[in-house]
Parts: structure tokens; C-alpha cells; sequence
């Protein structure tokens, strides 16, 4: 019998339990000596075990003639060093036996000759103290218990990202989501998980959209994992996978006995072979390379240590291979813990790869001209961002371990706003090429691309269809969040590096610019139509969907939106729409949501900012169908409840039935997502939900001359993404033109480390962000004012140089 | 002893009950790459390049742990088991310090051997750039653990022929290797300097100091006791530069111990006599067999009765016996004593 953590709990909760059922075994065996292994690790369970067996002797229930039954039968206790491998069966025999614990070939089996050649039955702990239960109870009442195939309980050492850690006992059957979710309480900190280990370091890695799989010996096996020691691994979005398989692997390498070559050297080259991945250093067959050692392993190793070692990285390739993929081929490491490839999370993760740590330190000297000289040799919207990125490099601050992330957008904005035009002298501009590009789409994407590509002395002509520039940073997002005059200044820095924009242009034909003179064309044309939600009277008067709303406003329309107004939907869109109608006159504003909060896509601040103006929130309800009487629209929603887990480690909403209510209002905006328009006059291979379809690398859609990126190519994203999209179209556009690519520039000096302000280490909360105080919903006035100078050097000072860290 | 019947590669084969089916295949002249099984020793399973394919057993089995079955259908060849084996021996390449011309097992390594028939071509994993220390401490033998493949047999020999012990396997994982207790040089440790290891080591790992290839081997019988191992002397010109254990021999079945294996040195050296030394005068003197002979036969007639015979134990029976049989027939007393009189 052997006892690891979770059979250790069991020795020290109930020892009688676990002796009894040895004696019943033993008996109906005719076993004279019984044996408990035990990691020495756990001397609590050793004392109590002990105490135990000396109670059970006293009592006559072990020794000679028990109970008068002429049957004898004594159990000993043996203490292991705690070699993982030990928990094999020949391997823990050879261990009490006092050799080196290595497993060996079977046959012969233990039950024809184990320990010292007798021969031998191993349970585990949990097993024998079933034993007196089901003995007490009934075979039937323990067969009652989990699926058809995999009976009784099964016990996890629930841990990692979840709220509540421990041991958990289940019916076999339950799913991972029930476990996670229902007994763990879910992931802290409003994260999403990401994936399960289960079965410990040598099981698999199961991804949250398989969190409702049952839990039993024969679904786990599909799925790639094993039921294995008990441990269930919660691992959030915070985690690398690449790394986890590393994690795992190195336990296993170290862990394995050393007696078998593909145990021993196999788990040392696959490690090898992460280490080299997680380094950058990588190479795509190195995917292929693990997969296949990994067969190996499992095919040819003596004992199942060897046998399931591979398992994490089977699987993670199995589920997570993009995740591989992105390691090798882009060098990112999306959960930004890769410390040979990550310099800082923060700039790891910023999509334009904005060196954020720099500018940072250089605020904190309130040397905001140079701060924004390093944003701006890499984006040409410092100020825009810094009002509205949804600055997923926030997210993955290490700062926010502590009390806040360190406000990277509110210092993007202080440096904009302190910076002054200094970093212009600097810029680079090539002498003209001759060459001409046509943007279509004055969005983020595209005028980045023609920013970076005017620089390389291209000629660009920026193709608009709206009557103004700016894409969804002026039709999309509201004058409160983004003031034109802002977005006016930062297009007209492009405009000045000689691309020009044509607004009221509409572009049907690629064909026609390429004749006409054009040697490349980016098409960046967003994400301008609003989805619908397909329910009866959807498209009665006063519906309207979010991003007409939203444009229509934004363009200068007065939009009569009534007294009250219903959106539905959970993004920054919907939020924004609620705000614009309250300043629209509308009295009431409610957002309905057919999940929680915790689920919303919208930004934390905007949802509080919302709610802060009076935007009334609605959780776990889903429309079912509008109705108009008298001019009022009234709108049926049903409640939800939370479901099982999604693709994207959401829960589901399901709608409970006969739940049934409606609510009235003047105006509902629909604000459920959006998709590209038609391309199809463009003849571009078509995508997922309307996009374009290109190389991800180069962004070149089929034929040749022709590149497409942003919110067309990957449907609704964000500013920065679409940024970041407009910076590699210009780079694979100056190649394909004959340039080197090459768009990267210094407009700031290399800051001196040496003197440097020291590290504010103690507990220091993020300044609270000044905003208008008065007349908040009267006009379209911009609500949040920035950090002084000095309030954004002090927020500068809080971050923990992460990019300095030497090992 | 009952023979069973089995099919290897749709040849029919019949086997000893009792064998493996590795062994099975080799006495049938069917090659199956090894290099930790051994017909001197217990079966192992670490190696896993004799891995077969076996109807109804589950996996890939190691040929040398499955008894062979009447009736038992088994493959030595399948793309599956030639990709496997051709990993494996590329994980062991990868940790094996390749200078083979220059290593004393060279045309005589298991690994060689192996790599050759599963056909490895090119380096598919780094070199390991670990350099693990080389212990030259025993006057006869070095453990260099840099070519170690970890097969056992150096310590399975050790422990379940000679019964010492003296090393074992430590560490664990990527880091086991052979050592002592403690891990003190070998000449520190329990070891005899049998050189069983040595003998057994399939690679260059563990190898005799200042090998050379034998021209001829000669079978004699190791002179130095009574037990009377059978020996294979390697001989180079007519020089004895080695010692082997004869398998064949029922005495020793191929074991040796360290006066056998290692102390051939006597034969080449220059203080050896190699004919007879009369003295005359006080000097030692060259003089013919006849001579020396009537010499002693003169002197034990001169002492007939008053004589004293020692044997050894070091003699074969036979020798002690005729010793004894002289001493109280021909010299006519009883005064026969032995050095291991206990």
C-alpha cells in the first residue's frame, strides 16, 4: 500500500479506516504481512498511523490469532525518501525491500511474486480505506457512486489559480467546471482560465473549453490525461503554457529513476528542446521533434513514469500548439513569462511592442519630451492611446502583484501632453522613392501604414469613405473619451509627412488603383457593421445597432434617443452607447448583459465610469424578442444562469426557461459586435465573419501587391492592434517595394542607468486619475483630465524596472 | 529440459523453456540490438533497444524480460520498433563521447554494434556538453562516465556474480551514473579489482588501462590457485598482454578474479625463472633439468624419514594428494601439514 498526499490526508483523518481495510484484505487473501509506504515527508501521518497500529494491537485486531480467528497478520511501516518514482509498484517493492527504488519488467506480477519473492497485492491508501465502507454498506451503494465504467470517488489536490485550494472529493463523473468552478470558486482576480493539469506533473493539460468533461478514468484518457496521483492544476491566462510543459518536464526528468534510456535521456532532450523554445531559440520542428520523442517515451519506456512523463507537452502541443507556435515563430510569449524572450511584460505585450519600460523611467524624471520621443518610434498616436487604449500591458504589470499595475496609458498621455514637439527633429525621412500606396481606410491600421511608409519615402494617398479621418477613433469612440481636436492634431502630424487623405472616397476596385498607378495597396477598412441579434422585431423603429448609434453621432447627427434607453451587449461599445445616450438627454440608460460583470469584455474604468454617470447594468439576461405598443418599444429579456465554460475560459449564459420579463424603453441599441463590412467587391479571399484572409506573418492577401490588416483581417480588435497591424503592412509593403523594412527609429537617447532614481519597493497606490467634475453629462466634454506632471512622475516612479532585472 | 515452440519473424523457432525470448532469438542466429541483457545475468529491461512486438502483449515489451511462450508470435522488425530503436540509440549517441577510434572498446562495443544496425547517420540531438569526471584511481581499470550508457551490468556483475557490491547506481534522472558508496574513488570502495565490471562493460566506460587487441588467444588454466578457471590469455607476438575468463569453462563460467585477470604481468617479467638454478658455492647457478633433478631426487633420499611436507591450498587436489601419497610412502613419515589448517 502506498500512501502520496492525498493518502497521507486520509492516515492522519482517519488511520482505523485504512487498517481495517488492510485486515479485511489480508484475510481474504491469507496475507500475514502488511506493509504502509510513506513519503517521510509526512510524519504527521506516520505519528498518527503509528499511534494507530499500537491502539489496534492493544485491541487484538493485529497479531497473532486475532480475535480468536487463528488468523495473524501485522502491518509495518515503511518510510520512503519520497523519490516520485516510488509510487510505481516495483519500484516501491524494490524500496522496502532496501534497494535503490527502480522499477523492473513485469511479468513476473506482484500478485505471483513481489516483495521479497511473495507474492504481493498494492492498493492505494483510498482504496483500502473504502474497503470497510463498501463492506458496511454494500457493493451496490459504492457502484452507485460515479459513471458506468469508473466507480466511487475520486479525490484531487485542487490548486493553482483557483480560489479555493485543497483536497477535493468527488463522485467520479463530475466535470473539471463543477470542480473548478463549484467547488474552487473560480479563478481570483477576474482572470480567465486557461487550462487544467490533471493527474499531476505527468498527466495532461486539458484547455478550459474541456472544462465540462467529466472527470473518470476513460474520458481523461481520451482527452489525453490520466486520472494519475490526483493533483489538478488550475492555470490562468498569466500562464505560459510553454513554460508549464517545461515545469513538468523538468520534474519528470529529475524524478525519473534513471534506469530506462527513454525515460532518462528522452525527458532531458525534450526539456532541452523547451529551453531552448521558451529561450527563442526555437525551430518549428522542434514541435514535431517533442511530439515524436514524446511517442517514443510512451512507447518504449520500462515503467508508466516514463510512460505518461511526456504528457503535459503532448497535450499542450495537442491543445495549445498556436501558443508553440508564437514562441518560435514571433519570439512572444503571450502570457509574458518567458524570461529569455520577455524583457518587461509590459512591452512584451504591447501589440506595437512600444518600449514601455523606457518612456516609463524617462517620466519619472519628468523628462516627458523624451518619454514621448520613445513612444513615438514606435507609434504615431501617443496622445489618442493615451486616452484609450484598453492597454493589455496593464494587465500583465508586475506592479499590479503589489496594488495597482503602474497607469502605462495615463503616462502615455502625460508624455503627449508634457512632451512638446522636440521628438520631430529627430524623425527620419527617406528621400522620395518614387513609389505610390494607396490606404483604403483612414483607420488606426491605415494610417499608421501610411505614416511609417510616407517616412520610408513612399508616396501615400489614404482612401476615405467617411466624410472625415479617423476610422473608429472618431466614428467609434465618443468625444468624452477621445476629444477631436486630440485625434485632429496626431492625423495631422501624418498629413504633414505628405500622405494625403481623401475623405468621401469609397474604393470599389483594387484593379483600378493598381492601374491607375499605384504599386501597393493596404486595405484597412475596419469593422463597420453591426450584428444583429436575429430575434423577432429586431428591426422595428427605434432599433438601432451600436455602431450606426455611435457613428451617427459621432459625424455631428442630433440623435433623438427618447427618455429611456436599452442596450444590449457587454463590450466598450455598449458602455459608450450608454453614455452617449445619457448625454443625448436620455433620463435612464441600462445595459443588459447575458452574463456577469465578471465575464464583460468592456474595460473595468469604463464600466465604473459608466455606472459612476448612471448607466444602470443588467446581468444574465438575453433578449428574446421586441415588441412596439404606442410608440414604446418594450424589449423580452429571459434570465440566464452561468454555464459551462467557453472557448475563450468564459462561462456560458443559459437561459432558464419560463423566466421570462420585459422591460420598456424609446430607443434599443444593439450593441452585440460588429464585423467587416462586404469586401467581396474587392475580390479578396474571404475569412471568418466577413475578414480578409492574408499570410499572418506579412499581412499580404492574395495577389501580390495587395496587403490587408486591422479590424478587416481579424475582426473588431482594438486601437493598438490595428496600430500594430498598420506597422507590419508598412514593413512588408517597403520590402515589397524594395526597401529593407526597416521602420524602427530612435528619436530618444539611451537613458544613463547609472542614474537613476533608486526603486520605490514599499506599498505606493496608483494617483486617482483627475476627471470633470461638473457638467459631466452636458455635452460631449472630456471627462478624464490626465496626471499633472508631478502626479505622473510619482505614478512613473512606481514601476519596478522589470527591464533592468539582471538575472 | 522441455523445448517450446514460437514464431519469430514467421520463422518458426524452438526454444528451452526458461529463456527469454531474446534469447530465443539469438540462439536461433536472430540478431536483436542489446546492450544491457546478458546470459550471465538477470534480466534487466533498461536499454529498451531489444524491444519486439509480441500478439497480445500490449506496447513494445523488452525481448530480453518477456519469457518466451509456446506458441508466441513475436516481430524484431516493424517501422514502429525501427524508429524507436533509432531514437533511442540517437538519445544515447547524444550523451556518449564519440571518439571511437581512439576507445579501447572500438570493434568490440555494443553501441557501435546497435547504432550500426538500427542505422543512425546523422547527429539528431546536441552533444551533451556535460564532461562527468573520470576515475582513474584502480591500478587496472578506468571508469570514464562520460561513455557510460547506464546499461548495469558493470553493477548487476558486482552484486549477483561476485556478491560485493562496491558500486551501484546514484543520483537520479539525467544525473545517475555508476559510483561507490559515498562516491569515493573506486579504489577506496569495497571493490575487489575483480574486473568483472570491466569485462562486462559493453562500452567504453569501463576499460583495462593500456588495452591492446590481441593477434591470438590461447585457452589455458589460470595457474595462480587450485579452483582452476579456464582462461583465454591474449596473446601479441609472444607476448601475454591480456586475460579473459573463459566462458566455456564449467570451473569459472567466464569469471575471473584479480590475480587471474590482471595478474598476467609475471609471465613477460624478467625476474621469472625459467630454468632450473643450482647453488653452487653460495651463487645461484644456471644448470639443466637433468641436473637440477638428480639434485633433488639425491637430497629427498637423504632425508627419507626426516622430512616435513607443507601443501597449499593454492594446489588442486590432485596435486595435494600425490603430495601427501610421496611423503608417506616414498619419504616414509606422516608429517604432512597445509597452510589453510584453520
Amino acid at each position: 500500500m502506498r500512501a502520496g498526499r492525498h493518502g497521507a490526508d486520509i492516515m492522519e483523518a482517519v488511520p482505523h479506516a485504512v487498517i481495517e481495510g488492510m485486515i479485511i484484505g489480508a484475510y481474504c487473501m491469507g496475507a500475514r504481512r502488511g506493509f504502509v509506504y510513506i513519503r517521510a515527508e509526512y510524519p504527521l501521518a506516520v505519528r498518527r498511523l503509528r499511534t494507530a497500529l499500537r491502539q489496534a494491537r492493544e485491541r487484538g485486531f493485529l497479531g497473532r490469532d486475532i480475535l480468536g480467528s487463528s488468523f495473524d497478520f501485522e502491518v509495518e511501516v515503511m518510510e520512503g525518501a519520497g523519490a516520485f518514482v516510488c509510487g510505481e509498484e516495483t519500484a516501491l517493492m524494490a524500496s522496502i525491500e532496501g534497494n535503490r527504488g527502480m522499477p523492473r519488467s513485469r511479468p513476473p506480477f506482484p500478485a505471483q511474486s513481489g516483495l521479497w519473492g511473495k507474492p504481493t497485492n498494492i492498493n492505494n491508501v483510498k482504496t483500502w480505506a473504502s474497503v470497510p465502507l463498501i463492506i458496511g454498506q454494500g457493493g451496490d451503494w459504492f457502484a452507485g457512486i460515479g459513471t458506468e465504467k469508473s466507480k466511487g470517488t475520486a479525490i484531487f489536490a485542487l490548486t493553482g489559480k483557483v480560489a479555493n485550494s485543497g483536497l477535493v472529493e468527488v463522485p467520479m463523473g463530475t466535470t473539471l467546471e463543477e470542480i473548478v468552478f463549484g467547488i474552487g470558486g473560480g479563478i481570483p482576480g477576474g482572470k480567465r482560465i486557461k487550462a487544467v493539469q490533471t493527474g499531476g506533473p505527468s498527466g495532461g493539460c486539458l484547455p478550459a473549453r474541456l472544462l465540462n468533461l467529466p472527470v473518470d478514468y476513460e474520458t481523461l484518457a481520451q482527452a489525453g490525461s490520466i486520472m494519475g496521483s490526483g493533483g489538478m492544476v488550475v492555470v490562468d491566462e498569466d500562464t505560459c503554457i510553454v513554460d508549464l510543459a517545461k515545469y513538468f518536464l523538468s520534474f519528470t526528468e529529475k524524478e525519473s529513476c534513471g534506469k530506462c534510456v527513454p525515460c532518462r535521456l528522452g525527458t532531458h532532450q525534450m526539456r532541452g528542446i523547451l529551453e531552448r523554445i521558451t529561450r527563442g531559440e526555437g525551430k518549428l520542428e522542434d514541435i514535431d521533434e517533442l511530439l515524436a520523442l514524446g511517442e517514443t517515451i510512451k512507447a518504449a519506456a520500462l515503467c508508466a513514469l516514463g510512460g505518461t512523463a511526456p504528457n503535459p507537452v503532448i497535450t499542450t502541443i495537442r491543445y495549445f500548439r498556436e501558443e508553440y507556435e508564437e514562441h518560435i515563430k514571433k519570439h512572444h510569449c503571450r502570457a509574458a513569462v518567458c524570461a529569455g524572450l520577455v524583457k518587461a511584460p509590459c512591452s512584451h505585450t504591447c501589440p506595437a511592442g512600444i518600449d514601455v519600460p523606457r518612456y516609463v523611467r524617462l517620466a519619472s524624471v519628468g523628462k516627458f519630451a523624451e518619454s514621448l520621443a520613445v513612444i513615438r518610434e514606435k507609434v504615431p498616436f501617443p496622445a489618442v492611446l493615451g486616452r484609450v487604449c484598453f492597454h493589455p500591458c496593464e494587465s500583465k504589470c508586475r506592479r499590479g502583484q503589489v496594488e495597482q499595475a503602474v497607469s502605462i496609458m495615463g503616462l502615455k498621455r502625460a508624455a503627449a501632453t508634457y512632451g512638446g514637439e522636440s521628438w520631430r527633429a529627430k524623425t527620419r525621412v527617406s528621400p522620395p522613392t518614387g513609389r505610390q500606396v494607396a490606404t483604403i481606410g483612414s483607420g488606426p491600421a491605415g494610417l499608421t501604414a501610411a505614416y511609417h511608409l510616407a517616412k520610408r519615402g513612399h508616396l501615400v494617398t489614404i482612401f476615405e469613405a467617411a466624410p472625415e479621418p479617423g476610422g473608429m477613433m472618431r466614428l467609434g469612440i465618443p468625444a468624452f473619451r477621445l476629444p477631436r481636436d486630440v485625434l485632429d492634431q496626431e492625423i495631422a502630424e501624418i498629413e504633414a509627412l505628405g500622405a494625403e487623405i481623401r475623405t468621401n472616397s469609397r474604393i470599389d476596385s483594387l484593379q483600378d488603383l493598381l492601374r491607375g498607378g499605384y504599386d501597393a495597396v493596404f486595405v484597412a477598412t475596419g469593422a463597420h457593421q453591426g450584428m444583429k441579434m436575429g430575434v423577432e422585431g429586431e428591426d422595428s423603429p427605434g432599433v438601432i445597432d451600436c455602431v450606426s448609434f455611435l457613428r451617427r453621432v459621432n459625424l455631428g447627427e442630433e440623435l433623438a434617443v427618447g427618455d429611456t434607453v436599452v442596450v444590449v451587449g457587454g463590450g466598450n461599445a455598449a458602455i459608450d452607447a450608454s453614455r452617449t445616450a445619457l448625454r443625448l438627454g436620455a433620463r435612464r440608460a441600462k445595459i443588459v448583459y447575458r452574463r456577469t460583470r465578471q465575464e464583460m469584455p468592456a474595460a473595468d474604468e469604463e464600466i465604473d465610469a459608466a455606472v459612476a454617470e448612471g448607466v444602470e447594468l443588467e446581468y444574465l439576461v438575453s433578449p428574446v424578442r421586441v415588441t412596439t405598443k404606442d410608440g414604446r418599444l418594450s424589449l423580452v429579456l429571459l434570465r440566464n444562469e452561468l454555464g459551462s465554460v467557453d472557448a475563450t475560459g468564459r462561462r456560458r449564459s443559459e437561459p432558464m426557461p419560463g423566466t421570462e420579463f420585459p422591460i420598456a424603453c424609446d430607443t434599443l441599441i444593439v450593441a452585440i459586435g460588429q464585423q467587416p463590412e462586404s469586401t467581396a467587391r474587392l475580390g479578396l479571399a474571404k475569412g471568418r465573419g466577413g475578414t480578409i484572409q492574408v499570410d499572418a506573418d506579412t499581412l499580404r492577401a492574395a495577389g501580390g501587391a495587395v496587403f490587408a490588416g486591422g479590424d478587416v483581417v481579424t475582426g473588431p480588435a482594438s486601437v493598438i492592434e490595428a496600430i500594430a497591424a498598420g506597422r507590419q503592412a508598412a514593413i512588408s509593403i517597403d520590402k515589397y517595394l524594395g526597401g529593407d523594412g526597416d521602420i524602427d527609429e530612435r528619436l530618444a537617447p539611451l537613458e544613463d542607468l547609472l542614474d537613476l532614481p533608486p526603486l520605490e519597493e514599499g506599498e505606493r497606490h496608483r494617483p486617482e486619475m483627475p476627471s470633470l467634475a461638473e457638467g459631466v453629462l452636458a455635452g460631449f466634454r472630456e471627462i478624464e483630465l490626465g496626471y499633472g506632471a508631478d502626479a505622473a512622475a510619482y505614478e512613473a516612479r512606481r514601476c519596478l524596472r522589470c527591464d533592468l532585472e539582471t538575472e | 529440459m522441455s523445448t517450446i515452440n514460437l514464431t519469430i519473424d514467421g520463422r518458426a523457432i524452438e526454444a528451452r523453456q526458461g529463456m527469454t525470448v531474446l534469447e530465443a532469438a539469438l540462439a536461433a542466429g536472430i540478431y536483436i540490438p542489446n546492450l544491457c541483457a546478458d546470459p550471465d545475468l538477470r534480466p534487466f529491461g533498461a536499454c529498451r533497444l531489444c524491444i519486439v512486438e509480441v500478439e497480445g502483449i500490449r506496447g513494445l515489451p523488452a525481448s530480453c524480460t518477456v519469457p518466451a511462450g509456446d506458441g508466441m508470435v513475436v516481430r524484431t522488425d516493424s517501422p514502429l520498433l525501427e524508429t524507436t530503436r533509432r531514437t533511442l540509440v540517437s538519445l544515447l549517441l547524444a550523451d556518449h563521447a564519440d571518439d571511437c577510434l581512439a576507445c579501447a572498446k572500438n570493434n568490440r562495443c555494443s553501441l557501435q554494434t546497435a547504432a550500426a544496425y538500427v542505422g543512425v547517420r546523422e547527429r539528431r540531438f546536441p552533444k551533451a556538453t556535460r564532461v562527468l569526471p573520470v576515475d582513474d584511481s584502480n591500478p587496472f581499470f578506468t571508469y570514464d562516465m562520460n561513455k557510460c550508457i547506464l546499461c548495469g551490468k558493470c553493477v548487476r556483475v558486482c552484486d549477483e556474480v561476485q556478491g560485493v557490491g562496491a558500486i551501484s547506481f546514484v543520483n537520479r534522472g539525467y544525473d545517475t551514473k555508476i559510483g561507490t558508496l559515498m562516491d569515493r574513488p573506486i579504489i577506496s570502495s569495497l571493490c575487489e579489482s575483480c574486473g568483472q565490471c570491466e569485462a562486462k562493460c559493453p562500452v567504453g566506460a569501463i576499460t583495462a588501462k593500456n588495452y591492446q587487441q590481441p593477434s591470438r588467444k590461447v585457452k589455458t588454466v589460470c595457474s595462480y590457485c587450485g579452483v582452476g578457471c579456464g582462461l583465454l590469455l591474449h596473446v601479441r607476438g609472444s607476448k601475454v598482454i591480456a586475460a579473459e575468463g573463459d566462458r566455456e569453462s564449467p570451473v569459472n563460467r567466464g569469471s575471473l578474479c584479480v590475480k587471474g585477470r590482471f595478474g598476467y604481468e609475471y609471465v613477460n617479467h624478467r625476474d621469472r625463472l625459467t630454468r632450473p638454478l643450482i647453488r653452487r658455492d653460495g651463487v645461484l647457478q644456471e644448470a639443466s633439468w637433468d641436473e637440477a633433478l638428480e639434485l633433488v631426487a639425491t637430497k629427498l633420499a637423504e632425508h627419507r624419514g626426516k622430512f616435513a611436507a607443507l601443501a597449499s591450498a593454492k594446489c588442486t587436489n590432485e596435486d595435494n594428494y600425490v603430495l601427501q601419497k610421496f611423503t608417506r610412502g616414498v619419504m616414509a613419515t606422516n608429517n604432512v601439514d597445509h597452510c589453510a589448517r584453520i
